[in-house]
């Protein structure tokens, strides 16, 4: 009688230990997917900075640069397909709409950075203080976006690795609604980095 | 003998992984001019310095090398790593010189991208600091940049800081102790907190000081040193945890 209490005791405190135990490891990898979110939109905000840039950069280079229509079509196409893409919430576990929207993103940095190029042939858009202003924005940009991907790049390791240890894996995946996370590969990153130079 | 080499050869091997693992090592912040680099003339630095009085979070930073990294990449992560800027305002802003690189950034802190937006920044660099540098001159650009980035943030920040007077944490206790005076308990709970910020304050403090504060006593010229020191050491001065998001400029000479 007294050994079955004794028993039933300790039974109790591990049963008790584990449950405090598991709501830790959740609530850690809550905080980490909040991380991981708060990047995300840091990374779509950035990217909205862009698009609201092209506009502005567009009708200034329309001016002086006449012989550039088919640059400046590239370019306004490409920001109409990026901001077409829907932004879900299951976004960032979907591989296919995560690969779409970094194309349409991609597609938007390559023919801005051809734009930018492209203007060097004109002087006088050169000396044009909007352009000159649009340009230094566009490189800050570009910058912020670089910084934004940086940042979610390593928000998301850090979950994705927190979410497959061992312990972890088990209980999340049976106590919570988390899940692995789609990242942005290394060579994406690569290609974004590099695309307006002042100097050039 | 060929155990040494050996162990001579494991240890390049550690060394260099451990170089990986500290990939950037950034100087130390001593003080709101880091001259790392050492290209800054003592008169220099004093006229900058006064010009950094007026904004308590600017700090102008020379390095020798980027590290084999570009300077906008270098430049938020010393800005994260130092903290410069207010912890909720993020206010800090860099100006960052790599001589040897021959680039120039200012790194702006999100609290501030609205003011000193990237095309003010770009213009600084452009007409204020850039010119001076292809003269050959590094002290009078990095002044001249060190103003032109004051003179933006005042015009604002000037004002800003009459709607929001900066709270000492001590008065920010004494206001606290105001609103529940009626509450004996309380009241000594708050003073029991004052003291132990008192004795945490004064310990961190003494560490640094002590010796000297009583060689004043003695030693009346050591005394004046000291508060000359004390006037141009600015050890006290440290990032409050402000965030950087790769806004702000940088150019090429």
């Amino acid at each position: 009688m007294n050994k079955n209490i004794k028993l039933l005791m300790t039974l109790g405190v591990i049963v008790i230990c584990l449950f405090f135990w598991s709501i830790s490891i959740i609530n850690k990898g809550i905080r980490m997917d909040e991380n991981v979110n708060a990047a995300w939109s840091q990374v779509l905000n950035t990217y909205q900075r862009r698009s609201d840039l092209v506009p502005n950069l567009v009708a200034v280079v329309k001016g002086y640069a006449t012989h550039e229509s088919e640059t400046l079509d590239a370019v306004i196409s490409a920001r109409a397909r990026a901001t077409q893409i829907t932004i879900s919430p299951d976004l960032l576990s979907n591989p296919q709409a995560m690969k779409a929207f970094n194309n349409a993103q991609n597609e938007l940095g390559n023919t801005l950075s051809r734009l930018i190029a492209v203007s060097e042939n004109y002087p006088d858009l050169k000396a044009n203080e909007n352009f000159l202003s649009l340009q230094s924005q566009l490189e800050g940009t570009e910058n912020r976006i670089a910084v934004a991907r940086k940042d979610f790049i390593e928000a998301v390791q850090e979950f994705n690795s927190y979410f497959r240890i061992i312990p972890n894996r088990w209980i999340l995946k049976t106590f919570s609604d988390l899940s692995y996370k789609e990242n942005f590969t290394i060579t994406e990153q690569a290609q974004q980095v590099p695309i307006v130079d002042f100097e050039k | 003998m060929r155990k040494k080499i050996l162990f001579g050869f494991y240890l390049f091997i550690i060394l260099l992984f451990s170089s990986f693992v500290h990939a950037i090592s950034f100087p130390n912040l001593t003080g709101q001019i880091v001259d790392a680099a050492g290209i800054l003339t003592p008169q220099t630095q004093e006229k900058i310095r006064t010009v950094l009085a007026l904004s308590d979070q600017t700090v102008v930073v020379t390095i020798p090398s980027l590290e084999g990294l570009s300077i906008e990449s270098y430049g938020y992560q010393l800005g994260r790593y130092w903290g410069i800027g207010n912890k909720n305002k993020d206010d800090g802003v860099l100006l960052l010189v790599a001589p040897n690189e021959r680039s120039v950034r200012i790194e702006v802190g999100y609290g501030l991208e609205e003011i000193l937006t990237d095309s003010i920044s770009s213009t600084i660099i452009q007409t204020l600091i850039i010119p001076e540098f292809k003269k050959g001159d590094m002290n009078a650009g990095i002044l001249n940049g060190t103003k032109g980035i004051v003179s933006v943030l005042t015009g604002k920040v000037v004002s800003v800081e009459e709607k929001t007077p900066v709270i000492s944490g001590k008065s920010m206790i004494f206001a606290q102790m105001e609103e529940t005076t009626h509450d004996e308990l309380l009241l000594i709970l708050y003073i029991t907190i004052l003291v132990i910020i008192m004795i945490w304050a004064s310990r961190r403090y003494s560490s640094s000081s002590n010796r000297e504060q009583t060689k004043e006593f003695i030693n009346p010229k050591i005394a004046l040193s000291r508060k000359v020191s004390h006037f141009k050491r600015e050890n006290h001065f440290r990032g409050r945890g402000g965030k950087f998001g790769g806004g702000g400029a940088s150019g090429k000479w």
